[in-house]
């Protein structure tokens, strides 16, 4: 095998590191994606419950976070990361801005999911009596599930390239040891390597997106 | 029962204000299948909308069972709903559900339970005829099959009345034909009553005993397919009569009639049920001397009585032109001269 200059040691631990930082805030990013979507879809002027209100404040919130660049999200909300986690650097630190920064990612990508949905379902969903709730639940979400699954592969993908920049804060990963091991210290061979193992990353997760997003619509 | 009372409903945008109802009453008794007709624009979707409360009036009340339904509670609303079926042009099918799925939905936010689903759904499936089709998605069904899962899904919860809108405007003339004899089906075995709206008279022709033609709001006339159709008075209806039983000359009769030297009457003859089975004319040949010509002849069946219309020309004098006109009274044919 070709020498990489970095014991397997480190490479698992990269990995493992990455893999870390991309599930754990993209599973809670999900979940307060999902709430600020539903929130921004149903309050907005043709949805159920109109509010004028509550959709610019959430709009505004998700336009102004969306508009800051990651890398400088990083490091500007460090002292809400250090109340938070109670440390500023590190890979739980890094959940922090990763979480801030996907958030309104996957929430604007969830919306367009939810707008995607057959207008007319809602009001099937009243004429049977169903509840806000019920609407939601038995119709909104079934029926955007496809394409809220590959808005998560989308925002999955998103996250991985973010966690690169998380090394600016000692969060590790396999962008950050291509960054330090690979171009710092001019190894092609271990540059090359972190490229295949990202590339190949994305490609299963794409797939892995584009197979259970088909299965939810039922094709 | 339905009441429809002194209802209007006007929506206003930025852009415009549209007055879709305009002082509309209309009563529906239990059973009826009612069609609403007009062309797009008219508010007939805005009114089928009222029965079940999706469109609320700004004046005016809509009465099921003797209660408005502006006296009711949310919560209560969504009770009636649950008792009154609707159907749509598009089918409003959750795309990523089932057959089966589509159709438990009404059970499901009933709570009823899964074993009970499971009978109900299989049931219904049956009674559209899609008992193979449970597992099949939408997307593998064409629209007839659709407007069945539709129709199965309203029917879940054993409502009383079933809102159809535009139903079968979206369909082919074959299948439109089968989901007409199934909401007919629908109607005389469980006893429910059906409201449609729809911009295709055959529609109406076909399943409806009572029709209600709406124009800018209004309904300009109502009442027995069989008197609305048979005898058109608004302009509106005349046009959507016309279109499945014609009334009117063709140019080059008119031209013809134009060139008649001899004394004649030309009267628009209505026959209805039995009447149209009687041979009216040969006994006028017989008693009167006058000479009868048919210029024109559409016979249709509406709610299973004959409708006859002929346009005849009567050539004689005076005095048998008016034994005509009086003999025509006596035998109740309804008839008016037609004026070229």
């Amino acid at each position: 095998m070709m020498d990489l200059g970095v014991s397997p040691e480190q490479l698992l631990l990269s990995a493992e590191q990455t893999l870390y930082m991309v599930f754990v805030a993209l599973a809670i990013g999900s979940i307060l994606a999902l709430l600020i979507a539903v929130t921004l879809v149903v309050s907005r002027q043709q949805g159920l419950v109109p509010n004028r209100r509550i959709y610019v404040l959430l709009n505004s919130v998700v336009n102004t976070i969306r508009s800051v660049p990651f890398i400088i999200l990083l490091v500007f909300i460090l002292p809400l990361t250090k109340l938070i986690v109670g440390t500023r650097i590190g890979t739980t630190a890094a959940l922090v801005p990763l979480v801030v920064f996907i958030t309104p990612y996957l929430a604007r990508l969830f919306e367009n999911s939810f707008l995607e949905v057959n207008p007319g379902i809602f009001e099937t969903a009243k004429s049977m009596g169903a509840s806000y709730w019920e609407t939601i639940w038995y119709f909104l979400l079934p029926e955007a599930k496809g394409s809220l699954i590959l808005s998560v592969t989308t925002g999955t993908i998103g996250l991985l390239g973010a966690t690169a920049m998380a090394g600016a804060i000692g969060a590790g990963g396999v962008g950050d040891l291509a960054l330090t091991y690979g171009y710092e210290r001019m190894n092609f061979p271990l540059m090359l390597f972190t490229v295949i193992v990202l590339v190949v990353f994305v490609q299963l997760i794409q797939s892995a997106g584009n197979f259970f997003a088909a299965k939810a619509r039922g094709h | 029962m339905i009441e429809i009372s002194h209802v209007s409903k006007r929506f206003v945008s930025d852009v415009q204000t549209v007055e879709a109802l305009r002082d509309v009453s209309l009563t529906i008794e239990k059973g009826q299948i009612w069609g609403i007709i007009g062309f797009s624009g008219a508010g007939k979707s805005t009114l089928l909308r009222m029965v079940n409360a999706l469109e609320v009036p700004d004046q005016g009340y809509v009465k099921l069972d003797g209660r408005k339904l502006s006296d009711y509670t949310e919560g209560e609303l969504r009770g009636v709903r649950k008792r009154i079926g609707m159907i749509f042009q598009q089918f409003n099918l959750l795309e990523s559900r089932t057959v089966y799925e589509n159709i438990a939905i009404p059970l499901r936010l009933n709570h009823t339970p899964a074993a009970q689903i499971a009978a109900r759904v299989e049931e219904l499936l049956a009674f559209v005829e899609l008992a193979g089709k449970k597992d099949a998605y939408p997307w593998q069904l064409s629209g007839g099959q659709k407007q069945r899962v539709g129709i199965a899904r309203a029917l879940a919860t054993n409502p009383e009345i079933l809102l159809c809108d535009e139903a079968t405007s979206a369909l082919d003339p074959d299948t439109t034909e089968s989901i007409l004899q199934l909401l007919a089906q629908i109607n005389q075995q469980l006893g429910i009553t059906i409201i449609l709206v729809t911009h295709q008279i055959q529609v109406v022709q076909r399943i409806c005993n009572r029709v209600a033609v709406m124009e800018n709001g209004q309904i300009v006339e109502q009442g027995a397919v069989l008197d609305v159709f048979g005898n058109p008075q608004r302009p509106i209806t005349q046009r959507f009569v016309r279109t499945v039983i014609p009334d009117a000359l063709p140019e080059s009769l008119v031209a013809d009639l134009q060139q008649e030297e001899r004394a004649y009457k030309l009267l628009k003859l209505r026959f209805q049920g039995n009447v149209a089975k009687e041979n009216i004319l040969y006994s006028i040949n017989r008693r009167i001397p006058v000479e009868s010509s048919v210029l024109f002849a559409a016979v249709t069946e509406l709610q299973h009585v004959v409708l006859g219309i002929f346009i005849v020309k009567f050539i004689g004098s005076e005095k048998s032109l008016a034994a005509t006109t009086e003999y025509l009274d006596r035998h109740e044919v309804v008839w008016q001269e037609v004026a070229v």
